[in-house]
């Protein structure tokens, strides 16, 4: 068997497919494009695929990698096109090809938050956001599958930047780490109500747009 | 066709709610379609979860079958489950179809599937939050046409109120007549009523507000008065051959975890076994099979189609099909080198063979399920269901031989005529069940899980029982306490169904127009996803019967006369009357009826057939 990877969005109506479910969904796209996967042997024989880095239930993205087995060496021709003609909506092969790098090498995701205010929002919203996350600390309460615990969410932000859209609409950049440790971009939200408490979204979405290794080099 | 982003309102919820995917649409294999290019746009409700009402095969023959046809587009709508309907309350969100995301208040025709009568409150709650008036009197146009269709629809007076066509029997053909009359009606700009008269003429057609019923002062059905164009019975309608019927060579495979979430292909309709008990049994009638070419043929299109690891043979029976060996060697030729696995549900006791085992374990190994559903021979010869406890003893050797260490059992309480010693009975079989493992368990290191459940009988229209009287829910109690002690034994597991719902889904079951006005009660009231213990409000149902004056034990709690006039003996299934009280009488003096394989009790239901006799 010969290590690869797919580069995939998950965007529109597949949204809301849960991390474990995405994962079926895939294995059954993949039996229906006929694609040369290697299965797990044994009692419960299966397409082998896993997901480095899960992405939030209600997220989308274009930058989702799923690493599986080929029985062949190279990647089958009209691999990419027989998978798209095999997808739910919502999910788009962009890329099939021959892993190289290990998934743990993924260190950081990129996301882009877009924030709707109904009523027009705060003028100086950007400025507001921006200087809070100049602060040194941004304490912000996170949860792990264990503790909830105090943390300066800032450590675990890379990059982070705010910009206008329109009166309504607001937009944030941010690049924050992935893996372990990990920090989802709601925390970026969950700080601004919370030192913020004037400003009221009435909605929030977020988007992943490319993931990095530990130099912020794109991560393939 | 491009799938449509849902609206933003919908999407600023879904992140709240559990399993957002349900309510999100775009499966593989769902249909879209352009609305220039379609006449009628119909929705097909079903009134529980996603996860439930995906699992159906019926609706989804239906939803292919309707979507076949160009000038259609089928669509989906699920009852939401409590926290998503608060969300879509609080943030004006009507009921959607899921495919389009388009409020259900949009469509032509409204088609609920009825399978369980606990879930007629969700139609109700699903009406409401399309905006669509609950009452067929309501609904003057042709839009919005409420069709309901499916197993209790053989008794739909409870619902009557709400709905204005009800589907008696197999819809492949007959959904067909109807989609074509309502284009004419549509096209031409019929009146409801007018349409609703030419509805009468198709045959399985009910449509309840051309029927009156009259009362004796005791409350029974004295006679069911109707109008002169509309047929005095309405006898159910069935497909004659299986083979050439429709049947989707695509099923929408969800994004999300369902009940059911494999291939099924349908072996066969109708059941020659005649368990007394049984609604299905007495209301699939005849028997109809599929070729195995036919199932083979279906089988491989659907697991390319769909990506499924496993399919099942799904009858009322499936080990009873006169060509399971064949079937089953040609499928595992097909899905073993594709890791597909086979599932056989409903298998018999009686007729389990080494054989069969290895067959269906080929490629995973699941538990194993026996209903031998009595506990003492006496028992089970009432019910008629000729399994002997030899046969399920030497079923288990099998079983545990080939390494199987997880068994389970389901067994009925309350049966008529049943005593504390056929309970008894049930706690002995489980012994024994645990002693074969012992004698012939192939691992005995990994030991052995036997699981006994036990749900509670509920007499149904239609059956030699539809003249019984229900266990009260007291005597469902004590007889369950007895259960628990009798059943605490060594490696038993054992499981029992809450009395309260079955005692609301007997009085559904067998109920009359006069249980309309206590379901819009019980609605007002807040009562939806009834058969759901954790939804289930007891309180409010015994405050909607009072107030409406109804005595629901009329409706459970007593023997019916053998005489009575029943509020469905103008629905036909094929089965007759006579035939029941027949059956009745031989289960109260325990003599069994032969499988009609083997003779024919005459039940009526050949006269389905065009050439008159059976084909088993």
């Amino acid at each position: 068997m010969y290590k690869a990877r797919m580069l995939f969005k998950k965007e529109g109506r597949a949204k809301y497919i849960s991390h474990l479910d995405n994962m079926q969904a895939i294995q059954r796209s993949i039996a229906r494009a006929g694609l040369p996967i290697w299965h797990t042997e044994g009692f419960n024989p299966h397409a082998y695929i896993s997901i480095g880095l899960p992405l939030s239930t209600g997220f989308s993205s274009e930058y989702e990698l799923l690493d599986f087995n080929f029985l062949t060496e190279i990647v089958p021709e009209n691999a990419v096109a027989d998978m798209n003609a095999a997808l739910p909506s919502g999910l788009e092969v962009v890329d099939i090809y021959m892993a190289e790098r290990k998934a743990k090498e993924m260190k950081f995701s990129q996301y882009q938050i877009t924030y709707d205010f109904d009523n027009g929002k705060d003028s100086d919203f950007v400025k507001k956001v921006t200087d809070l996350f100049n602060q040194d600390e941004v304490v912000v309460v996170k949860r792990t599958k264990r503790s909830e615990k105090e943390v300066n969410i800032k450590e675990f932000i890379a990059k982070l930047e705010f910009c206008d859209i329109d009166e309504n609409t607001a937009k944030a950049t941010v690049i924050t780490c992935a893996g372990d440790p990990n920090l989802s971009p709601e925390y970026i939200t969950k700080a601004i109500e919370k030192y913020l408490p004037e400003i009221k979204f009435d909605g929030a979405y977020y988007h992943r747009t490319c993931v990095f290794d530990k130099d912020l080099v794109i991560f393939r | 066709m491009k799938v449509k982003e849902l609206d933003k309102k919908i999407q600023r919820i879904l992140p709240k709610v559990q399993k957002p995917a349900r309510y999100a649409g775009g499966e593989y294999n769902a249909v879209y379609k352009d609305l220039d290019k379609v006449e009628i746009r119909a929705i097909f409700a079903l009134p529980d979860t996603y996860e439930v009402g995906m699992s159906h095969l019926g609706s989804r023959i239906l939803y292919g079958l309707y979507n076949s046809l160009d000038y259609v587009w089928c669509e989906r709508a699920f009852a939401p489950w409590i926290d998503m309907e608060a969300e879509m309350r609080a943030n004006d969100i009507p009921l959607y179809g899921i495919e389009s995301g388009d409020s259900i208040a949009e469509f032509d025709i409204l088609a609920f599937t009825l399978q369980y009568e606990l879930s007629y409150t969700n139609i109700l709650n699903m009406l409401n939050l399309g905006g669509v008036p609950l009452l067929a009197s309501e609904r003057d146009t042709l839009k919005h046409m409420v069709v309901v269709g499916g197993p209790t629809a053989y008794n739909p007076e409870p619902i009557t109120d709400f709905v204005d066509v009800v589907m008696l029997g197999e819809g492949e053909e007959m959904s067909v007549e109807f989609l074509e009359l309502y284009r004419v009606a549509k096209r031409e700009n019929w009146t409801k009523d007018a349409f609703l008269r030419e509805v009468c003429k198709i045959g399985g057609m009910y449509v309840p507000k051309f029927y009156t019923p009259v009362y004796n002062e005791d409350g029974t059905l004295k006679e069911m008065l109707h109008e002169d164009f509309a047929p005095a019975t309405i006898q159910k309608r069935i497909v004659q051959d299986l083979d050439t019927m429709y049947f989707p060579d695509k099923l929408i495979v969800p994004s999300t975890d369902i009940v059911f979430d494999r291939a099924m292909v349908e072996v066969f309709r109708g059941c020659t076994r005649g368990c007394r008990f049984c609604q299905a049994g007495h209301t699939y009638r005849p028997v109809r099979e599929k070729s195995p070419e036919t199932l083979l043929k279906q089988a491989k299109a659907l697991i390319e189609s769909s990506g499924y690891e496993e399919i099942s043979l799904s009858s009322l029976s499936t080990s009873d099909y006169r060509h399971l060996e064949a079937l089953c060697d040609d499928m595992l030729d097909y899905c073993t080198p594709k890791n597909v696995s086979l599932a056989l549900p409903s298998l018999r006791a009686d007729n389990f063979s080494v054989d069969l085992m290895e067959k269906v374990q080929k490629v995973r190994k699941s538990g194993l399920t026996f209903a031998p559903e009595a506990g003492s021979q006496r028992l089970r010869d009432v019910i008629n269901k000729n399994i002997f406890e030899d046969d399920l003893l030497s079923a288990c050797d099998i079983a545990f031989r080939g390494g199987w260490n997880n068994i389970k059992l389901y067994f009925m309480m309350g049966l008529p005529t049943e005593t504390n010693e056929d309970l008894d009975g049930i706690a002995d079989l489980a012994k024994k069940v645990v002693w074969t493992w012992r004698n012939s368990g192939a691992n005995r290191q990994r030991g052995v899980r036997v699981t006994v459940s036990t749900s509670c009988f509920v007499p149904k229209p239609g059956t030699p029982f539809q003249w019984d009287k229900q266990a009260t829910r007291e005597e469902l109690v004590e007889k369950q306490n007895h259960m628990k002690e009798v059943m605490r034994i060594k490696n038993v597991n054992y499981n029992w169904h809450d009395a309260q719902t079955s005692f609301m889904e007997g009085v559904f079951a067998r109920g009359d127009r006069k249980l309309n006005a206590v379901i819009a009660k019980a609605y007002e009231k807040g009562c939806t996803f009834d058969g759901w213990d954790i939804c289930f409000k007891l309180d409010k149902w015994m405050e909607s019967f009072e107030e409406c004056g109804v005595d629901p034990n009329f409706y459970v709690a007593r023997d019916f006369g053998l005489d009575e006039v029943f509020p469905w003996d103008h629905l036909l299934t094929g089965t007759k009357k006579s035939h029941l009280l027949k059956e009745r009488e031989r289960s109260r003096q325990a003599i069994t009826t032969p499988e009609c394989s083997k003779q024919c009790a005459n039940c009526g239901s050949s006269e389905l057939i065009l050439e008159g006799h059976c084909h088993v």
